[in-house]
């Protein structure tokens, strides 16, 4: 990969201004396309639980039903608990992925020793596995862990099968930074983990962001492990809670949706958050 | 294997025997440690019938806590969606759960996981529990594995105002009946359809266990289970019938929830049902009646469906003793009616089914007096699980395939395993 | 190396490799944590699994033969290849067209989507942000609405689709095994879209504008500009997006399980949904089974696309 270039450069030359109808046609249609089945989400929880099923079904209730916002928090579900659960699980993972990820990548980027392909080989073995398919070897390891430990066994579980995604794109960032950089900083006396952390890391935001938006999300949706291992309902995170809202004989549709819309914001404010260092790491790190 | 139960005439007999033992029932303490003393913990999990599952079991928990302080009890309430294979992974990974609320016991009692439930509940308990469903949770040696919970009966639900329009007098009780009214309901036109048939995962098995049963035949041959027998065969035949002739809904893998929803819309003339599906079409504006599902001859079936309780052995005296208190307790009239209502089906208590006989709505009415003719399916044989999977993967195929041909699969699917 | 070596070539090699050996002494602290936790928490239950594949189970779970029963699980009567009414190849079939057709066709359009929100325009940011609505809602609950709009009584994108004169009347779209395979195929690029446009868009921040400026003064026409420079550059990115794709379509049930309302071994499937119809309806040997076959399949699937793109030559 190549070298980091501050954006002013991209928007000069070459880059210049694109057309404003080719932009707004563009716009539009990724606005429809990626917004139409979150549409239909949100037109069904602000429906009763019996227009949820009309034949044929309306485009709009009678009359939306905001409450079913309000209500939501208080049903049986209760999903304040099951987003805190998401929240720590999915953030807690990440942050595991990070630490275990980074040196490994960054050693991997920058020496080559023998081991080297079989590590990277058997790292990517492991992205081939799912707790899907790996429920009761993973349930047998973790029962024991009850209570809110089950939280670490979940952050573990989902740091280990996402941890291969995360070293193979943050080695190739590293592998973009000039080896030069890291020399320089060593000569003025930064031993190898500080020169990583301070010299290194700042260089490589889009690879690192891009990482935790991957672990993050995929944590944030982990449905199989957690299935099996939260054995305290109160504990459970979104993707076991919500479905209990389909119960045998009464199948609360519009709740279902209408936490489902709610859980997008968590996610939604992360990325905004992160989107400004993605731009933010480039302008930092311009290296000729 | 039939098992007809005379509830009615049960339940009076008992409720004098009851008049007796009223009051609270208080833990009977089974073991050795005082109350107040046992220390220990207890796994409950148990599927979500509705809006309150959660709250209706706290409300146990925190009536046996005031007794048993130190029993810590975790609850798993999980959807039905997956249920299956949590229990699955929980028995494989050898982490039993000491309370399993489920469908179905018969490979859990084979492989000898269960404590007879009799062994744990007390005798008051027992007694009060309706034999002809305590029956259900007998094993094929005649041991108790488990006892019901709740229990449900299926009825063919119909909508009076189709049938009024149709000009249909009354409902059908003959094969040969529902065939002519299948007939005048879709002449009506405007996408109405005369009977909805649920051959889909859900339900498939229930469905076709109705029919094999209207055709005068079961699914028991001797030890074991036959999916290809002749009365299938004819069951299944007419079921194609009445698929070809346009009188079913269109896709025949609907699940039940399809069915129910273009009965509750009013596109559809008859269904089986249950209590739920005649409060969401009342809901709506939509009148329905219930009657037994038609058969061959006339006489009607109706079946009947019972959860159960399962007590799982985890080798620990302690968790037996608190176990055993717990569910003496869930039993109680005090706790167990809340609990019950909860689940939007009906009692298994004596007292329960008494009390809920005095003040039941017409509808609960309807469905209490058909425990009467109720069959249930063979939950207690161990290839059940087995043809139940097949049934639930291949019968929907009658619509486009030869009946004998499908059936010969499902045997051949559970002949496979043994 | 010749083949005839001299004495010191020996000692040079003995060197080389205790410095060799010392080299990866060295590397350990560093690769030790992701070492550990790939042992503790993929290798083990994968060994297990192994092991599992080897007993006889029923559906409950529950173990029915104290000894192995050898490869019954795998092509026995009621084997994972082998099972009556499987179609079997039918089902490899559609796992290689699910996983080629739904990677090359996300990776293609997350090109388009990346260089698209490349340009500099006015709100770009917040359209960053619309597109990683598959990805923040979960992928159950977009398989889900999806599941639900495309009923055939009650869903409103068939209703949509009809007021429209798109369809004359409503499908099943989801009762149809193949129907249900190409929707679960569009719902499939749908939610790696997100993942894909992100992971090239980070490599398109990398592109040196310098290269792409001296080449527009030489007179390259920009597809010119883009299938020569900015094309190679992104190969990293492309390289390892195409990898992590094809590993998580393969193994993805949720789409496929939620969209497919045809019950049994219908012509729908692919290899891991299959999996999770024996887990259900056959237990835990059979399935295991299975899945170690689709562990295998998926490496040599890898193995090719290794062979193919050799992603590894920019890190080895």
């Amino acid at each position: 990969m190549a070298k980091v270039k501050s954006e002013h450069h991209i928007r000069g030359g070459i880059n210049k201004k694109p057309n404003l109808a080719g932009v707004a046609i563009g716009s539009l249609l990724i606005v429809l396309f990626f917004g139409f089945p979150y549409v239909l989400m949100f037109i069904t929880s602000l429906k009763t639980r019996l227009e949820v099923t009309d034949i044929p079904p309306a485009y709009f209730p009678e009359s939306p039903r905001w409450s079913n916002y309000l209500d939501v928090w208080s049903s049986e579900v209760n999903p304040a608990s099951a987003l805190l659960s998401t929240i720590v699980i999915a953030g807690g993972a990440t942050l595991l992925v990070l630490l275990v990820a980074t040196p490994a990548a960054y050693y991997i980027a920058r020496f080559r020793f023998p081991g080297r392909l079989v590590f990277l080989l058997l790292v990517l073995c492991t992205q081939m596995l799912q707790p899907t398919v790996l429920g009761v070897g993973l349930f047998q390891e973790f029962k024991g862990w009850s209570g809110y430990a089950v939280w670490g066994a979940l952050i573990l579980i989902n740091g280990a099968f996402n941890l291969s995604f995360a070293i193979w794109i943050m080695q190739a960032f590293f592998a973009s930074v000039p080896k030069e950089v890291d020399e320089a900083a060593l000569i003025d006396g930064l031993g190898r983990l500080q020169t990583m952390f301070r010299i290194s890391l700042p260089l490589v935001w889009p690879g690192i962001v891009t990482a935790i938006v991957f672990v993050f999300v995929n944590s944030w949706n982990e449905y199989a492990a957690a299935l099996i291992l939260v054995q305290q309902t109160n504990l459970q995170p979104l993707t076991v809670a919500m479905p209990r809202f389909l119960g045998l004989y009464v199948q609360d549709w519009q709740y279902l949706f209408t936490v489902a819309l709610i859980a997008i914001l968590p996610v939604i404010v992360l990325f905004g958050f992160i989107e400004k260092r993605l731009i933010g790491g480039l302008t930092a790190g311009s290296v000729k | 294997m039939k098992r007809v139960i005379k509830l009615s005439a049960v339940a009076l007999v008992s409720a004098l025997a009851l008049a007796a033992c009223g009051g609270d029932e208080t833990p009977s303490s089974g073991g050795t440690a005082a109350a107040g003393d046992l220390e220990t913990t207890i796994k409950i999990l148990a599927p979500s019938y509705g809006d309150t599952s959660q709250a209706d079991w706290d409300r146990i928990t925190a009536k046996f806590n005031e007794t048993y302080p130190k029993v810590k009890v975790e609850l798993q309430i999980l959807g039905w969606d997956n249920f299956a294979d949590a229990v699955q992974q929980r028995i494989q990974a050898n982490d039993l759960p000491d309370i399993l609320n489920d469908n179905a016991f018969a490979s859990s009692a084979e492989a000898g996981l269960l404590y007879p439930i009799d062994e744990l509940l007390s005798d008051e308990t027992l007694a009060n529990i309706e034999p002809g469903l305590m029956d259900n949770g007998k094993g094929a040696d005649g041991t108790q594995w488990a006892a019901p919970d709740i229990a449900s009966a299926r009825m063919l639900v119909y909508n009076t105002d189709l049938f009024e329009q149709a000009g249909i007098a009354e409902a059908p009780k003959t094969w040969a009946d529902m065939e002519e009214a299948a007939k005048k309901l879709v002449a009506l036109g405007n996408d109405v359809k005369g009977y909805g048939m649920p051959l889909g995962a859900e339900e498939a098995q229930v469905e076709s266990s109705l029919w094999l049963w209207g055709a005068g035949g079961t699914w028991v041959d001797g030890e074991n289970l036959k999916a290809n027998s002749d009365a299938a065969v004819e069951a299944f035949t007419q079921m194609k019938k009445m698929f070809e002739s346009g009188y079913t809904q269109p896709n025949l893998e609907d699940d039940r929830q399809a069915t129910t929803d273009l009965l509750a819309a009013g596109k559809l003339g008859m269904a089986v049902g249950h209590g739920q599906v005649v409060a969401d079409a009342n809901a709506k504006g939509v009148n329905v009646a219930l009657a037994p599902v038609p058969s061959k001859d006339g006489s009607g079936v109706a079946t009947g469906v019972t959860d159960f309780i399962l007590a799982f052995d985890n080798k620990d005296d302690a968790r037996k003793q608190a176990t055993a208190a717990y569910l003496d307790l869930f039993y109680s009239d005090e706790l167990y009616v809340p609990w019950y209502k909860g689940t939007a089906l009906l009692p298994v208590t004596k007292t329960a089914i008494e009390a809920a006989k005095a003040d039941a709505s017409e509808t609960d009415k309807a469905f209490l007096d058909a425990m009467d003719i109720v069959k249930f399916q063979p939950v207690s044989n161990p290839q059940w699980d087995a043809l139940q999977a097949a049934l639930k993967a291949n019968a929907f195929k009658v619509g486009t395939e030869d009946p004998a041909t499908v059936l010969e699969q499902i045997e051949a699917q559970v002949a496979a395993q043994g | 190396m010749s083949l005839t070596a001299t004495p010191q070539m020996v000692e040079k090699a003995k060197k080389r490799k205790t410095s060799q050996g010392w080299e990866t002494v060295r590397a350990l602290p560093w690769l030790l944590p992701t070492l550990i936790l790939i042992v503790a928490v993929v290798l083990y239950p994968a060994g297990l699994m192994i092991y599992t594949s080897f007993f006889k189970y029923n559906n409950y779970g529950i173990r029915r033969s104290p000894d192995p029963i050898g490869l019954d699980n795998y092509i026995g009567q009621a084997g994972a290849l082998t099972f009556p009414g499987v179609p079997i190849g039918r089902i490899i079939l559609n796992t290689v067209v699910w996983v080629v057709v739904v990677v090359l066709v996300t990776v293609l359009l997350s090109l388009l989507l990346a260089q698209f929100l490349n340009k500099p325009f006015r709100g770009r940011k917040l359209l960053r942000l619309f597109i990683i609505l598959p990805w923040a809602c979960s992928v159950v609950m977009t398989a889900t609405v999806f599941r639900y709009g495309l009923q055939q009584n009650e869903g409103l994108f068939n209703r949509l689709l009809v007021d429209t004169g798109i369809l004359e009347v409503a499908r099943a779209w989801t009762k149809d095994p193949t129907a249900a395979f190409w929707v679960a195929v569009f719902v499939a690029i749908y939610v790696s879209l997100p993942f894909t446009t992100y992971t090239i868009l980070a490599g398109l921040q990398a592109v040196p504008t310098d290269v792409l400026e001296a080449s527009h003064v030489d007179g390259a026409s920009a597809p010119q500009r883009y299938w020569h420079i900015v094309l190679p550059l992104l190969r990293p990115a492309i390289a390892v997006a195409a990898l992590i794709n094809i590993i998580n379509v393969f193994n993805s049930l949720p789409i496929l399980r939620i969209l497919q309302e045809t019950p049994g071994y219908h012509t729908g499937h692919i290899t891991t949904t299959l999996m999770y119809q024996y887990q259900t309806a056959l237990g835990p040997g059979v399935s295991s089974a299975l899945s170690v076959l689709n562990f295998l399949f998926c490496l040599v699937i890898i193995a090719i696309y290794l062979i193919i793109v050799q992603p590894t030559k920019e890190v080895a």
